[in-house]
């Protein structure tokens, strides 16, 4: 049960540093990412592949950071003038050609089969339960550097103007700020957070292929961040935790249902999931917590 | 101060902007009135870099600024405001005004990393900026209120103020008077002038002839995306020119 619960929990904090970015990304700078799972494929393969050729793995997890970090540069700069859908569009498109990159490129990324047998962080010091959790602590320490360097973005005149970015563009313009400046930094920052939690993924697995890095990847990631609330990052971990409850905790839906079959346990699990996003959608739109504000009056009268 | 020269601006084959010589005298209110569709709101955007010119000059204080980007414009003392109040909703009125402060070293990712003492202390001098601007205007009391809450006059105030942050040279005001209730006209007009007495310069684009008359030192009348005429508030309005500029257009 405690390796089940390891499990969970890593699943979690994978997917909240995803949410991480986006809410960097998206949820404050307003650049809509749905190609967050091409970047995510990207820091897992360079981490495997760099494992894998003898690299230390805390190397190796650096050059994945580094990777999806000047990936992500690149396409907030060729995209520069696209924003909103078409931004969406072209971050897809990104995502998509990675994904044939991965299957084709056969001698590199090992095609459909994909890599097996990538070397985990700090396997000779514990095995078997001590070193799932000894991966945990790990995974923590990593999601704590990741959350501690997306909250001092937030609050600091940086965060305040991917904010004012996200509200229109043309003011911040007019106030002296260089826009597209400011969109390939905040694309990247969200990358290196991506960056770190592909080779988490890649680490923790040991085995990737192109199938774990789909759609759903970028599905999950959104949920996390508008349950949570846009812009705000103890919001967004909430959130990450709630969807993943709402994901893993419906599995046990036919333990308390016997009467219902597989297939309609599985479909009854996918209807509460939706039920759950659309009543918060309409009860509490903002999602759980509201974005960071600078409060600065108090004491200043 | 502020001189247009021969500005040109066309939409495929709609000329919507062809400037003789307009000339915005430092630390004067300039007006700008026209009929609808004269061009006023386009040479603003023209000026404003919203849009690039397709010929002619734009100088300020003998710099050649023409067809440069807004935020270029900002760092050489040029900021305009907007016709509809274009208010940063989900900011607060504070942080609005702490934005368009020039030079922050937080605005870089290493340094709101790792120089946080001395973003704390800038924040600091910002902070102080930005309460006296809203103190005069008496909205430093809402200061950490979401500027969408705002009502239109203030909103209004608030983007005068933004701009102000940038201790710039010249405002353009695009439309002022709309949507602003006439109480919040008065608290408006009395504190242009007062920033004008402090020197600053201001070319004003509004139909509300009364806030032109109280505002302005001279006023251009534009038609057809070209200044007809120039002069006082009075030589302006009672110029037949004027009158059939704007009556004319209806018939």
């Amino acid at each position: 049960m405690i390796g089940y619960f390891t499990a969970i929990l890593i699943f979690v904090i994978i997917s909240a540093l995803i949410g991480l970015a986006l809410n960097l990304q998206w949820g404050q700078a307003g650049m809509v990412n749905f190609g967050i799972f091409g970047f995510f494929a990207v820091g897992a393969y360079v981490a495997g592949l760099a494992a894998m050729a003898g690299v230390p793995t805390l190397i190796a997890a650096l050059l994945a950071v580094v990777a999806t970090v000047i990936l992500s540069a690149l396409v907030a700069l060729v995209s520069a003038r696209l924003r909103e859908d078409y931004l969406a569009i072209a971050t897809l498109a990104f995502a998509e050609a990675v994904r044939l990159f991965l299957l084709n490129e056969t001698w590199l990324t090992g095609g459909a089969n994909g890599l097996p047998g990538i070397p985990r962080p700090l396997s000779k010091v514990a095995s078997g339960l001590n070193y799932e959790l000894l991966f945990l602590g790990l995974s923590i320490t990593a999601f704590a550097l990741c959350f501690a360097f997306a909250q001092l973005l937030t609050v600091s005149p940086f965060g305040r103007v991917l904010r004012a970015l996200r509200e229109d563009d043309l003011v911040a313009s007019t106030l002296g700020k260089t826009t597209l400046s400011f969109r390939v930094r905040a694309f990247a920052a969200g990358g290196a957070i991506i960056g770190v939690a592909g080779s988490l993924h890649a680490f923790y697995f040991t085995y990737i292929d192109p199938t774990q890095f789909g759609a759903f990847v970028t599905a999950y990631a959104f949920m996390a961040v508008i349950a949570g609330g846009r812009g705000s990052n103890i919001g967004l971990l909430i959130g990450a935790v709630s969807v993943m409850v709402l994901l893993e905790g419906t599995r046990f839906l036919k333990d308390f249902m016997p009467f219902l079959d597989a297939g309609q346990a599985a479909s009854l699990r996918l209807i509460l999931i939706g039920v759950g996003l659309i009543l918060l959608l309409i009860y509490r739109p903002q999602g759980f917590v509201s974005e960071y504000r600078l409060q600065a009056k108090q004491g200043r009268e | 101060m502020l001189k247009i020269s021969s500005l040109t601006k066309t939409f495929g084959a709609f000329r919507a902007l062809n400037i003789g010589q307009i000339n915005i005298p430092k630390g004067q209110v300039t007006g700008i009135v026209g009929p609808n569709g004269a061009g006023k709101t386009t040479l603003f955007n023209t000026v404003g870099g919203a849009f690039r010119p397709d010929g002619g000059s734009v100088t300020l204080d003998g710099v050649d600024i023409t067809g440069l980007a807004p935020h270029k414009l900002a760092y050489q003392g040029l900021v305009r405001t907007f016709q509809i109040s274009r208010d940063l909703g989900a900011l607060t009125i504070l942080e609005n005004l702490l934005l368009a402060r020039p030079n922050q070293s937080g605005e870089g990712i290493a340094a709101a990393l790792f120089s946080r003492s001395r973003i704390r202390a800038e924040e600091e001098k910002a902070i102080e900026h930005a309460r006296a601007l809203l103190r005069r205007v008496d909205l430093w009391r809402l200061a950490d209120q979401s500027a969408a809450n705002l009502s239109g006059g203030q909103k209004k105030l608030l983007e005068v103020l933004r701009a102000m942050m940038l201790s710039p040279k010249v405002i353009l005001l695009d439309e002022p008077a709309a949507g602003v209730a006439p109480t919040m006209e008065g608290v408006l007009v009395d504190f242009i002038l007062s920033l004008k007495a402090e020197g600053v310069t201001f070319a004003i684009v509004e139909h509300d002839m009364e806030m032109i008359e109280r505002l302005c030192d001279s006023v251009y009348v534009m038609t057809e995306g070209h200044e007809m005429m120039h002069g006082s508030f009075h030589e302006v309005t009672t110029d037949p020119r004027v009158l059939e500029a704007y009556l004319g257009s209806m018939v």
